[in-house]
């Protein structure tokens, strides 16, 4: 199991007039392989939840596990605070919890929203070493580390001596959008979580990362974890779907199953795919189509059908 | 009509790209007040470039932008011109100043001097024609992003300009918030007729404009009504772009020997189409 979530519950800015409860007693799987998807409006809780996943945020209340390793151990709560004071906990033994989360947030790489704007370095080839440098990689010679930077930028698909030496600033935006992926990659995660990896590129580019996130699940990190607000890009690629609603998790179905539910789907103010929309709408008026498709052949191969034959 | 937004000729090239081919590329274009159009092209292609020559935030290197006449070449004119034409960019959260909505939207308007009294007027205006005039004394912060769109849409509309321009600004929304600033923007052009020039990467929202004009590497390569720019399937794909679904699915029909009849861009439109070839057959 590659996430193991339990009873999870998350306040913003706790005992403030702000506070706000961000996530409520949230439970979930994620077995290793699977293409998982996350839905729900703009503040249902997507964030705040995945942040969880590599011990970004540590649980308040509830349990996280990676790989079946808890992080409950590095709470931050009063209780862990009360047992370090009360000596029953040492310092020392704390410190080790701490590179004990390191080894766990490297299993777990987090590719945020519009990742290009925390590009940083002189060159692209520093940009991508520094997340090796930064969780302390062992094996610190030169040629390791070119090594791995050489395999993580040609795994999104840059050439390697073309863009090593040069800034990343003047890439152009499909291109910043893959170093910032390489400089996740670069540690090998088995897990990797993408928050709106599509948003704002143009229709190729957003083709292109997606079929560039199907070969790194394929050759790297074998579970993938994407947020996304497009249904479409949801029904293609997801093996399964979670719905956020008010910071509760709705649903975990796999995506024929829950785009078939099209009442809840507009009920929850979401929506549905394109094709399932159109499907939807004929059906009213008397057509008898799947309302499960998820791309135009698809749709067109069942509309096709539907025309030539007769109506009864 | 007259054409309220003329561009003539014009070359631009950013200083840091003097020895790559200009970001605009001797584009020349007139649009008609009152018309709602939608400018798409790939990433890179120069669509925003464009956006900041319209207002003299960018100057041509050569040819001329004129916005109702005036030339953004004029510093004497830029003043007036920039009142006429307002922007409205990606990021929600780039474009607040104040912390209180009303002041947020009040910003424009007292930065030209309007008098206090008018001044409320507008903002009532503004509010009101974003569908926000129930959140004038909220914290902008707390805001959803469509809603933080609707209000940089109502600052700019608090100058009165006579046409918005959005540059991408539905692109960090989730579904509903880019319905809600589509709404918005497409009421103001309807009722308000206010000229609208929307830039995106969705070929849905192009789909809704009167007019789609295309670039690609600096160039205006296609220049239409949404009906003759995506029967160009082929081509918009070559150039990074796509066609809406339902003219992908009208086109998998034809190639089955189903040919849908007249225009088929929306939804609603396939939905009604399919409905009438069977009715017919």
């Amino acid at each position: 199991m590659a996430i193991q979530i339990k009873n999870l519950s998350y306040v913003y800015s706790p005992g403030t007039p702000f506070s706000h409860l961000a996530l409520d007693d949230v439970s979930l799987e994620v077995p290793d392989g699977e293409f998982f998807g996350i839905i729900g409006h703009t503040g249902s809780g997507k964030s705040t939840l995945v942040q969880h996943f590599n011990a970004l945020i540590l649980p308040q209340k509830g349990d996280v596990m990676i790989f079946g390793q808890s992080v409950n151990n590095h709470r931050t709560d009063p209780e862990v605070r009360r047992e370090i004071k009360e000596k029953k906990r040492s310092k020392k033994q704390l410190k080790q919890d701490k590179i004990n989360l390191k080894a766990l947030r490297r299993q777990v790489g987090m590719v945020f929203q519009y990742p290009e704007y925390q590009l940083f370095a002189e060159t692209v080839f520093d940009d991508v070493a520094f997340g090796l440098k930064n969780f302390g990689e062992e094996d610190k010679s030169p040629e390791a580390l070119e090594r791995q930077v050489r395999e993580a930028l040609e795994l999104v698909g840059l050439d390697f001596d073309e863009v090593r030496n040069r800034s990343p600033f003047e890439l152009s935006g499909g291109q910043k959008r893959r170093a910032a992926i390489a400089g996740v990659i670069v540690t090998k995660p088995k897990v990797l979580i993408l928050d709106e990896p599509t948003a704002g590129l143009d229709p190729r580019g957003k083709k292109e990362i997606l079929a560039l996130i199907h070969e790194l699940k394929r050759t790297c990190s074998p579970t993938v974890i994407m947020i996304c607000h497009d249904m479409n890009e949801i029904a293609e690629h997801c093996t399964r779907v979670a719905v956020l609603e008010k910071s509760k998790v709705r649903f975990v179905l796999p995506p024929e199953e829950l785009f078939l539910r099209g009442d809840l789907i507009e009920e929850l103010g979401l929506e549905l795919p394109a094709p399932c929309r159109i499907a939807r709408a004929l059906n009213k008026r008397g057509f008898d189509l799947p309302e499960n498709l998820f791309d135009a052949a698809s749709l067109s191969r069942a509309l096709g059908e539907a025309l030539r034959r007769p109506p009864c | 009509m007259s054409s309220i937004l003329t561009l003539d000729h014009v070359v631009f090239r950013y200083r840091s790209e003097e020895d790559r081919p200009p970001a605009v590329n001797d584009v020349s274009f007139e649009i008609e007040e009152g018309l709602f159009v939608a400018l798409v092209g790939h990433n890179g292609s120069g669509k925003s470039t464009l956006a900041k020559l319209f207002n003299g935030l960018l100057q041509p290197e050569s040819g001329e932008v004129r916005v109702m006449g005036l030339s953004t070449s004029d510093p004497k004119k830029l003043f007036e011109l920039r009142k006429q034409i307002g922007l409205v960019f990606q990021n929600p959260d780039n474009q607040t100043v104040a912390t209180i909505v009303e002041d947020d939207v009040a910003f424009g308007p007292e930065n030209i001097g309007v008098p206090p009294a008018e001044i409320e007027e507008r903002v009532r205006y503004a509010l009101n024609a974003v569908g926000m005039a129930e959140f004038r004394q909220s914290s902008a912060s707390r805001l959803s992003g469509g809603q933080k769109q609707r209000i940089a849409i109502a600052g700019a509309l608090a100058l009165h300009p006579k046409i918005l321009v959005l540059d991408e600004s539905t692109a960090m929304l989730d579904p509903r918030g880019r319905r809600e600033v589509l709404e918005v923007v497409r009421a103001l052009n309807r009722t308000d007729g206010i000229t609208v020039v929307l830039i995106t990467h969705f070929m849905e929202e192009a789909a809704l404009a009167d007019r789609v004009m295309v670039m690609d590497d600096g160039v205006l390569v296609l220049d239409g009504t949404p009906a003759e720019i995506f029967a160009r399937e082929k081509e918009l794909t070559e150039r990074g772009l796509d066609v809406p679904l339902p003219v992908k699915v009208k086109n998998l029909l034809a190639e089955q020997g189903i040919f849908l009849q007249g225009d088929v861009l929306t939804e609603e439109e396939l939905a009604e189409a399919v409905w009438q070839y069977r009715s017919k057959t």
